[in-house]
């Protein structure tokens, strides 16, 4: 469940943080660099200790029985702890020091990204190691137990979550203050490969995240491409309706308060519950017209979860349309067609480029909610990433929910980025 | 040349313009002036079919506005408002060829014409490559109405074009304004609430009130004889004396059969100037100059004399 709850909240939260660079970067600058930015980090630096007596990794005879958790230093030894003891006072220093200079009155832009730049860095590596420790005391544990027969499972434990989310919070958060955008993308790609080499390498083969994704490999990939299939079918049916919505609304203010009562009630219904009640609806449809069931519809499977992914994205993207065509300046379409724009020029010259950040920002938190949301249709065999969740709930092996809950993150931040990439491209002039 | 014959228009149960006729003269600039609610930006978007009226017709140097394609005709008109509405993700110059582009121009040929543009409205050919929000106000008023002029349009529509910038500001641009008109020769329809705007730019006002047509006439006419009350609160009520000396220059009333000591005031000043430098100066007679250099006095008496 947590993997459907979390991506919609990380699309608006970088959102909004996107919005507030465009509009104050000054001041958001200034911000960041507060004396009041300890707090925060010694916050982190807390949680980070607070965790180290907990299991570093959990190591089990089997897949089914609960690991015995094994601590950071028995797990990965003085040289590892050292390792990642360094990189962590670094960035604490790096941090504090940054904190403490916006005392200074003078805050130098330049030294200011230079170190947030360093800071994503250091924090990129905490990740890479972290993971690397884990493969490392996995590979470890499944060799010392040679009598187990290959079933010994080694699980990440809880240490390693803490630690992992404080230094990819940290990572996202230094990254919004680099301003440069190659030099984003280079840290977020080189935190990539760097975990992609990991893996390629074998370092990581003996987790039992790794092993359920090694069997389930074929399975994944197309889960993977189902998942987006699903929700590029809800983005193919909501966005030419929710389109139209949005720009009636817009043109008709009067008018466009019932159809967003509608709406509003549909986001209501529970998610679980839309998809399970469109099955009634939509097997009577196909029982009375059955050319329809040629065309895959159905009261189970692709189609009903498409439908109600499309339900759930009607109305952001009908609010983001009716937004996004408010945001056009009325002086500016006024004028257009005072100079004699006919109404096809004054959509493509200036209506739909002043408008399209907006879209797309709104695109952007509707794809991410929609991958959230897609795991629920494999309840109704849609399939999806969602099968191994549900699968694994079904088997207890925590593993199998793992692999389906971080493939579905992996996916929507993929998504969060790249459309992020494309509103950067799009809008390189932040002052406006 | 614009006719207006007896247009109309109305929005629900009001009548916005009511049997309007009104006929401007090929260079002319008309003030479209009255209360708020007079029906005059919808007289003006009448001109441009930004509005369609219910009834009347307006010629265009002679062909019926209505007979002809919208978009054409408005291409035909230069129209700038007073929000200017430059287009925020385009480049001044850019915004400025908005018309050219759309009539198909050579690209050479708009480069040029926008280089002139700049020039005549009075910014630098380095402004072209800046985007509107890095302008000033007064600079995007500027740039507002070049576009207006880009592709030499027979009329430029203006609806309340400097209510939005501070009063030097506007009146440097009413200077730019006029000095534009006098070397185009554009025809100029205007709306302004502000009736020193209107004595300054007109050469014909408009009085409009409740739709109507009340007076149209020179300033210096409408000021001497204002055709109803209202007409003559609006223009000033008890100061409308004082405004009408803004209609008159010192050059008209001097004496160029004497000479007075001190230094020469220029013969095209407004009398309301002059007066001014009288109480300023305590005196009731002050030498003048005109343009050819003939030298003589203008006195207190003159000034008030009708």
């Amino acid at each position: 469940m947590n993997a459907t709850a979390t991506p919609p909240r990380r699309g608006n939260r970088a959102d909004a943080a996107t919005a507030g660079r465009a509009h104050a970067a000054p001041r958001a600058d200034r911000r960041a660099w507060d004396p009041a930015g300890v707090a925060p980090i010694v916050a982190a630096a807390a949680l980070a200790l607070a965790a180290l007596p907990a299991g570093f990794v959990g190591v089990a005879p089997n897949r089914l029985v609960s690991g015995v958790p094994r601590g950071l230093w028995e797990a990965a030894g003085p040289g590892g702890c050292l390792a990642l003891a360094m990189l962590a006072a670094a960035l604490a220093g790096l941090a504090l020091t940054g904190a403490a200079a916006a005392s200074d009155t003078t805050p130098c832009r330049r030294q200011a990204t230079l170190r947030a730049g360093l800071i994503a860095a250091l924090a990129a590596g905490i990740v890479v190691l972290l993971v690397a420790l884990a493969g490392a005391a996995a590979h470890a544990a499944v060799a010392a137990d040679s009598g187990g027969g290959g079933r010994t499972r080694v699980s990440l434990g809880a240490a390693f979550w803490v630690w992992l989310s404080l230094a990819l919070l940290v990572f996202a958060g230094a990254l919004r203050r680099v301003p440069p955008l190659p030099a984003r993308a280079a840290l977020i790609a080189a935190l990539a490969a760097a975990l992609l080499l990991l893996a390629g390498a074998g370092a990581i083969t003996d987790l039992s995240l790794a092993r359920e994704f090694a069997v389930n490999r074929a399975g994944w990939v197309d889960a993977a491409g189902r998942h987006l299939l699903l929700v590029g079918g809800g983005l193919l049916v909501a966005l030419p309706i929710g389109g139209a919505l949005g720009g009636w609304a817009q043109v008709r203010p009067g008018r466009g308060t019932g159809a967003f009562a509608v709406l509003n009630l549909l986001q209501t219904i529970p998610s679980i519950a839309l998809f399970a009640l469109l099955i009634g609806p939509l097997t009577a449809l196909a029982n009375a017209v059955p050319a329809l069931r040629g065309l895959g519809f159905g009261g189970i499977g692709a189609f009903p979860a498409i439908i109600a992914l499309a339900l759930y994205a009607l109305l952001p993207v009908a609010r983001g349309v009716e937004a996004a065509l408010r945001a056009v300046p009325a002086a500016a379409v006024a004028a257009g067609r005072g100079m004699g724009m006919t109404r096809l020029q004054l959509l493509a010259g200036v209506v739909l480029p002043l408008a399209l950040p907006t879209l797309l920002r709104m695109l952007r938190v509707v794809v991410v909610q929609l991958v959230g949301l897609a795991v629920l249709g494999a309840l109704i065999g849609a399939g999806g990433l969602g099968g191994f969740i549900f699968r694994g709930l079904g088997q207890t092996a925590a593993d199998l929910v793992l692999l389906g809950a971080l493939s579905t993150i992996l996916l929507a931040v993929a998504a969060h980025l790249l459309i992020g990439a494309l509103i950067a491209l799009l809008d390189p002039e932040p002052a406006r | 040349m614009i006719e207006l014959e007896h247009l109309s228009r109305r929005f629900g149960a009001t009548s916005a313009v009511d049997d309007l006729s009104l006929t401007i003269p090929r260079g002319d600039i008309c003030a479209l002036i009255g209360p708020s609610g007079a029906g005059k930006s919808t007289a003006l978007r009448l001109i441009n079919r930004l509005i369609e009226p219910d009834g009347g017709r307006v010629l265009i140097g002679g062909e019926d506005a209505a007979r002809l394609p919208v978009v054409a005709l408005r291409r035909r008109l230069g129209y700038v408002i007073q929000s200017v509405g430059l287009f925020p993700h385009w480049t001044v110059a850019r915004n400025i060829a908005t018309v050219p582009r759309l009539l198909g121009w050579e690209r050479r040929r708009i480069a040029r014409r926008v280089e002139e543009l700049l020039a005549l409205v009075g910014l630098e050919p380095a402004h072209g490559g800046r985007y509107p929000h890095q302008l000033s106000g007064g600079q995007q008023q500027r740039v507002g109405v070049a576009r207006a002029l880009a592709a030499e349009p027979e009329v430029l529509l203006m609806d309340e074009p400097f209510g939005a910038v501070d009063p030097l500001t506007r009146r440097s641009l009413q200077d730019a304004l006029k000095d534009i008109q006098a070397r185009t020769g554009t025809t100029i329809v205007l709306v302004t609430h502000d009736i020193d705007e209107a004595l300054r730019l007109a050469t014909t006002l408009a009085f409009l009130t409740g739709g109507r047509l009340v007076q149209a006439a020179t300033p210096h006419a409408m000021l001497a004889a204002p055709a109803s009350p209202e007409i003559a609160a609006f223009l000033g009520g008890p100061r409308l004396g004082l405004r009408l000396l803004q209609t008159a220059t010192a050059g008209a009333r001097t004496d160029f059969s004497r000479t007075a000591a001190g230094e020469p005031l220029d013969a095209d000043t407004p009398l309301d100037e002059v007066v001014a430098r009288m109480v300023a100066a305590g005196v009731t007679a002050l030498p003048v100059r005109d343009r050819a250099g003939r030298a003589g006095v203008i006195t207190l008496a003159d000034v008030v004399a009708r």
